[in-house]
């Protein structure tokens, strides 16, 4: 296989591993400040997508349009979760919580499934699938929207934490509740604001995907990679979850390219075994540190 | 009431019962021999994957055979109306079985219609057999079915992949003149099936393939394959694929450079693969079982149209598709079996009246269907369709099939 084959499944991987690392920033996200693996983050991804349906195919938004009120929409399902399933039980041990995503991602899948059955709905494309060829290397132009929109996602992100009042506050609630708490920091509301963030994001992912794969109720399944790609990176830093994503994506394209479709979930698996046994902070994160 | 009394109550009574049980018994008639069998109903059982990645096939039989089943119940069978219990295998051989010993034992069904997919149906081929329950596939088309012969196994619309395979290989060398194929296919029973036909019909027509990948069912990027698949310099690529998969590999073939042709099977062809694919899917051909396709202003198929969209206005884009066209006809074929079986219907008379139907088209948007002992694949229409301005039309290539 040549150069130029191996640089077509690299470019090919991060177009599936930008939709990784966008679904696996709100798994972080919310960990970040919760200490909770969101196990519903998948269905933010599946409500985005039929969101996205209703508005721009159903409804006849432009996608632009489509994708913000879309987006919305998942942020007061996330809202309405957060305030009803998560915050009533953040004094329960962490295992009852996390039980509890779970079984809001089984309701959500099995909600959408007594409603849509499970049909596969095709979903327009959103540019020209019209290869475009550079270096020797074909790629859709929706791909490269793809992965330029997930880009932009990252760097709104980074803003916020970064430049923003709220993003400091965030930081300061996971960094130390108590602390935030004592300088004024509502930790409820910083527990709403990341369930919101955590469904935009995942939403977001939905309406990337849509396109590319249709929509159906089981698209959510994409969070088991997004967690290997959360996980990679150490599963508390976020610019480790991007370069997880990315990863990834790369790592399982160009796996499937040289040996075979199946040694690409061995291999992916495989990694993240390697990462929890010899590198449990992933290639990001920091060691806790705990005084005794 | 007085002991005497009751006893001379029984007796008066006594033979209005023996002569009302009489009546009972000679009313439901083959109750006592033929499982689901009463006076008034005809219960079958229905399997299909109505959830899951292959819901689209399992979802769409079953809709096909309700909305002939309406107009059957227009005039009972023989006194008797049809009833059907649908359970869903999920496209899996442990969720078909579980399907078909419920319907079977717990249910008491008379026979089983499938909607399924092969992965599921040859699952239930020992059981069913064993058991002596006829079993009637619509869309299912693994050769295990129909070889070796089974008494109680039919295929109906669907066509039995060595035969399909032969097709497709036919329309590879004899239309586009290919001498290095490609194939891509499923790594299910169906896909499994389809792919080891099509590589024995190239090899004994002395075409050697030269690239062969799999896909998981639900995959959504097959960049592996298709690079691997380049690599190798072929000038056609054969799919063995369902349409959620075949309009994803399209689309991503075409931006990897793919500009060989790219054909498939009948398990590809539905209005939604050019709806998923866009114009990646002009110049896609594959094969087709019924005399007429969605598209088609044909009087019948718009009727039939007209009576679909009234009955499920809120099915997803691309429905109607085969399956629903492949349930709807068969469920005529099975109702006219039950009807020449007579009224003291049994399962071997509804096999022998199975196996009695020659040139026999229960409505206008089926093809034939013929049976006999030796045969039990009904339907032996063959024809390709092309992707032509986002939709599928009717190609002018008839396909050299021996094995006919």
């Amino acid at each position: 296989m040549d150069s130029s084959l191996f640089l077509q499944l690299v470019i090919s991987g991060l177009t599936v591993g930008a939709i990784y690392a966008v679904v696996a920033l709100g798994l972080v996200v919310v960990y970040k400040a919760t200490d909770i693996v969101n196990f519903a983050q998948g269905q933010f991804v599946t409500l985005g997508a039929y969101f996205g349906l209703i508005f721009h195919v159903f409804l006849g938004l432009p996608y632009p349009l489509a994708f913000f009120t879309a987006v919305a929409a998942a942020v007061v399902i996330g809202l309405i979760l957060e305030r009803f399933t998560v915050r009533p039980l953040m004094n329960s041990p962490e295992f009852a919580i996390i039980l509890a995503t779970f079984a809001v991602s089984v309701i959500i899948q099995n909600v959408i499934r007594l409603i849509w059955r499970d049909y596969t709905f095709s979903f327009p494309p959103i540019a020209s699938s019209a290869p475009v060829e550079l270096l020797g290397v074909r790629q859709s132009v929706q791909n490269l929207l793809i992965v330029g929109v997930s880009l932009i996602i990252m760097g709104l992100l980074f803003l916020l934490f970064r430049k923003t009042r709220l993003g400091l506050a965030m930081r300061a609630t996971a960094l130390n509740r108590q602390a935030a708490w004592l300088m004024g920091v509502k930790a409820s509301q910083i527990y709403g604001t990341t369930w919101a963030l955590s469904a935009a994001l995942g939403a977001a992912a939905g309406l990337l995907i849509a396109p590319l794969l249709g929509v159906r109720p089981d698209l959510g399944d994409i969070m088991i990679k997004a967690f290997v790609a959360a996980l990679l990176g150490g599963f508390s830093s976020l610019p480790g979850a991007i370069f997880g994503g990315f990863a990834l994506g790369v790592l399982e394209t160009v796996a499937g390219g040289f040996v075979s479709n199946a040694f690409k979930d061995v291999l992916t698996f495989a990694v993240m075994m390697a990462v929890i046994v010899f590198l449990p902070n992933g290639f990001f994160g920091r060691a806790t540190i705990k005084k005794v | 009431m007085p002991l005497r009394a009751f006893d001379k109550l029984a007796a008066i009574l006594r033979p209005v019962a023996v002569f009302a049980g009489f009546i009972c018994l000679s009313t439901s008639g083959a109750s006592a021999q033929s499982p689901g069998v009463t006076g008034d109903t005809i219960l079958l059982g229905g399997i299909g994957p109505l959830t899951g990645p292959a819901s689209w096939v399992g979802l769409g039989a079953r809709d096909g055979f309700m909305l002939a089943l309406d107009e059957i119940s227009v005039a009972p069978i023989h006194g008797r109306k049809i009833k059907i219990i649908w359970e869903d295998d999920g496209g899996t051989p442990s969720g078909a079985f579980a399907a078909a010993k419920k319907l079977v034992e717990r249910e008491k069904v008379f026979a089983i219609f499938s909607g399924q997919t092969s992965n599921g149906a040859v699952a239930l081929i020992d059981y069913l057999s064993d058991n002596k329950v006829p079993f009637f596939n619509t869309t299912a088309a693994s050769d295990k079915l129909v070889n070796p012969l089974r008494k109680n196994i039919f295929i109906g619309a669907s066509m039995p992949q060595s035969r399909t395979g032969e097709g497709v290989v036919s329309l590879a060398i004899d239309y586009h003149k290919a001498k290095r194929p490609a194939m891509l296919s499923p790594s299910d029973e169906q896909g499994k099936s389809f792919a080891t036909w099509q590589e024995k019909w190239f090899n004994a027509r002395g075409v050697q393939v030269v690239a062969k990948a799999e896909h998981a069912a639900g995959d959504a990027d097959f960049t592996g394959q298709l690079v691997q698949i380049k690599a190798s310099n072929p000038d056609i690529l054969v799919l063995a694929s369902a349409i959620p998969a075949a309009s994803i590999i399209l689309r991503q073939a075409r931006e990897l450079g793919f500009t060989i042709p790219i054909i498939g099977g009948s398990s590809s062809t539905g209005a939604a693969l050019p709806q998923a694919a866009g114009p990646a899917a002009e110049g896609y051909q594959s094969a087709w079982l019924s005399p007429y396709f969605l598209s088609d202003p044909a009087p019948e198929n718009q009727e039939f149209l007209k009576k679909y969209r009234s009955k499920y206005s809120t099915t997803a884009s691309g429905r109607p598709n085969y399956p629903d066209y492949f349930g709807y006809a068969d469920a005529f074929v099975v109702a006219e079996s039950l009807r020449r079986a007579g009224r003291d219907v049994t399962r071997e008379k509804f096999i022998t009246a199975l196996e009695s139907l020659k040139d026999f088209r229960g409505t206008s948007v089926a093809s034939l269907r013929n049976f006999s002992p030796e045969n039990h694949v009904g339907n032996a229409d063959l024809s390709f369709l092309v992707v032509k301005n986002g939709q599928f039309v009717t190609m002018d290539f008839h396909p050299i099939i021996k094995s006919k």
